[in-house]
């Protein structure tokens, strides 16, 4: 046949354009979706963790008739306490302790952490390599790590994967730093350092203080109406640590924002979820909207961050008495 | 060719005009959360007998929801914030209280507060009038977006 009009092949310019802008605009379109289905995933993870760690701690209550203290440490104000001591308190100050057991080298062995929690020796303390804080105490270093004893070292450095959220970008190592927190009560101060038991009487109204051993008994207002496990991720804002810094050691603990969560500070600052406050103690994780918690009956919920704070409150005591149906958070 | 040219790029123009329009809104829409209650952006100034309060946080307590908190500068105005995503504070009826930071941890250990241009009298007499959630005398109204709060702790 006979062509009159020979007809290039291939493509003008401008249909070019206009297949590039489709593929761009499609692209754009699924890729958001993408990022929240890997979100999503991230979060179940973080969903396990918390769960996992409440079941440990019901399988600690179940062979140790409570659940596990907040942290553990001897009294430092006896002189007879092994091997000094000076060793369990703060170098600075006898107010605080220093290498005190977090509640998560209670719940080892309940975690499979049996040969991590085998290589501590629980008569010395425990040890960290960093420990970041603003503070004339720190210097201008900003840190007071390494410290500790040296033969907690190996387990210190160890830490089980059920502790860390895929979701917090990492700032510290994961193999030392944990991204969850017991819940320490509405805010007195200081659940780490309640050495007296009347001390633990009025600060000890969450589920964890130091050396207090909560039953389940005692948790009058219903396990299922109680926070026993937050999110605290290891790169928020903590108590003298500006967010992105770095604490919440896996075993070390001499202050609040070490394994701890509260719904106030002790003077009466309010740490909603995912508090943007600066000296925030409060529970933050790192998904969009809320942050996860584990109730003491063992089932994980998700609070959104516009959770009526008087509700939200309600939930860190054991034994307050509010009145918190389920549809409020 | 020329012709074809010319009635493809208006075509595309169109198009392209309708679709922005409808683009912008949905982005707009899908980037708000819409389980956020309505919040409106707040500022304002702290003053005690009308000379400034600086480095005093302000915490704004709703009757029902999250709380917001802003922390006075040199010239003791603050802005208020809600959460990562927002500025301001939930519309509604709230409570105000404030609370002198400590200035550091050693500080917070003996129960300093930061340096203030107050005399100590001044500030027990804030932390008593205005220093609990429960007693403070002070409730203030957010209804509208960029309202300005003047905060008078006298």
């Amino acid at each position: 046949m006979h062509r009159s009009h020979p007809r290039k092949a291939g493509f003008t310019l401008i249909e070019l354009l206009v297949v590039i802008a489709i593929i761009g605009v499609l692209i754009a379109l699924l890729l958001p979706a993408v990022q929240a289905a890997r979100e999503a995933a991230r979060r179940a993870q973080c969903t396990n963790n918390l769960k996992q760690m409440a079941l440990a701690s019901h399988n600690y209550h179940d062979a140790n008739g409570a659940f596990p203290a907040g942290n553990y440490a001897p009294d430092w104000t006896n002189p007879n306490t092994f091997p000094s001591p000076d060793v369990w308190h703060d170098p600075n100050s006898t107010c605080c302790p220093w290498g005190s057991y977090s509640w998560a080298a209670a719940i080892l062995p309940f975690i499979e952490g049996n040969n991590v929690y085998n290589s501590l020796n629980i008569a010395l303390p425990v040890y960290a390599e960093s420990i970041p804080e603003v503070s004339s105490w720190a210097g201008p270093s900003n840190e007071r790590g390494p410290s500790g004893s040296l033969a907690n070292s190996t387990a210190a450095n160890a830490m089980p994967n059920t502790f860390v959220c895929p979701s917090v970008d990492r700032v510290k190592p994961e193999n030392q730093f944990k991204d969850y927190a017991i819940n320490g009560g509405t805010g007195l101060c200081c659940p780490e350092r309640t050495r007296t038991q009347s001390q633990r009487q009025s600060v000890g109204d969450g589920m964890g203080a130091l050396n207090m051993y909560v039953k389940m008994s005692e948790i009058r207002d219903g396990t299922s109406n109680t926070i026993l496990f937050t999110e605290q991720a290891h790169n928020a804002n903590h108590s003298w640590v500006p967010v992105n810094m770095g604490s919440n050691q896996f075993l070390w603990v001499h202050h609040v924002s070490q394994g701890y969560v509260t719904a106030a500070e002790h003077n009466g600052n309010p740490f909603p979820p995912n508090s943007t406050y600066p000296n925030s103690r409060g529970a933050f994780g790192r998904h969009p909207g809320g942050v996860m918690v584990a109730f003491a009956d063992g089932h994980v919920a998700f609070l959104k961050e516009h959770i009526n704070f008087q509700t939200y409150r309600a939930l860190f005591t054991r034994k307050g008495g509010e009145v918190v149906s389920a549809d409020q958070y | 060719m020329f012709h074809r040219f010319r009635f493809r790029f208006r075509f595309r123009f169109r198009i392209g005009a309708h679709h922005a329009v409808l683009l912008a809104w949905l982005v707009a829409a899908g980037c708000g959360d819409p389980d956020a209650p309505e919040i409106a952006r707040v500022t304002g100034t702290v003053t005690r007998a009308g000379k400034p309060v600086p480095n005093l946080t302000v915490n704004f307590m709703p009757t029902e929801g999250r709380p917001s908190w802003g922390i006075t500068d040199e010239q003791g105005r603050y802005e208020l914030e809600y959460n990562a995503d927002y500025k301001g504070a939930k519309v509604d009826h709230h409570k105000v209280y404030v609370v002198f930071n400590a200035a550091s941890l050693d500080a917070d250990v003996s129960g300093e507060v930061g340096p203030q241009s107050l005399t100590a009298e001044d500030r027990q007499d804030i932390q008593r009038k205005y220093g609990s959630e429960q007693t403070t005398q002070l409730e203030v109204d957010v209804t509208e977006d960029g309202q300005v709060i003047d905060l008078k702790l006298d």
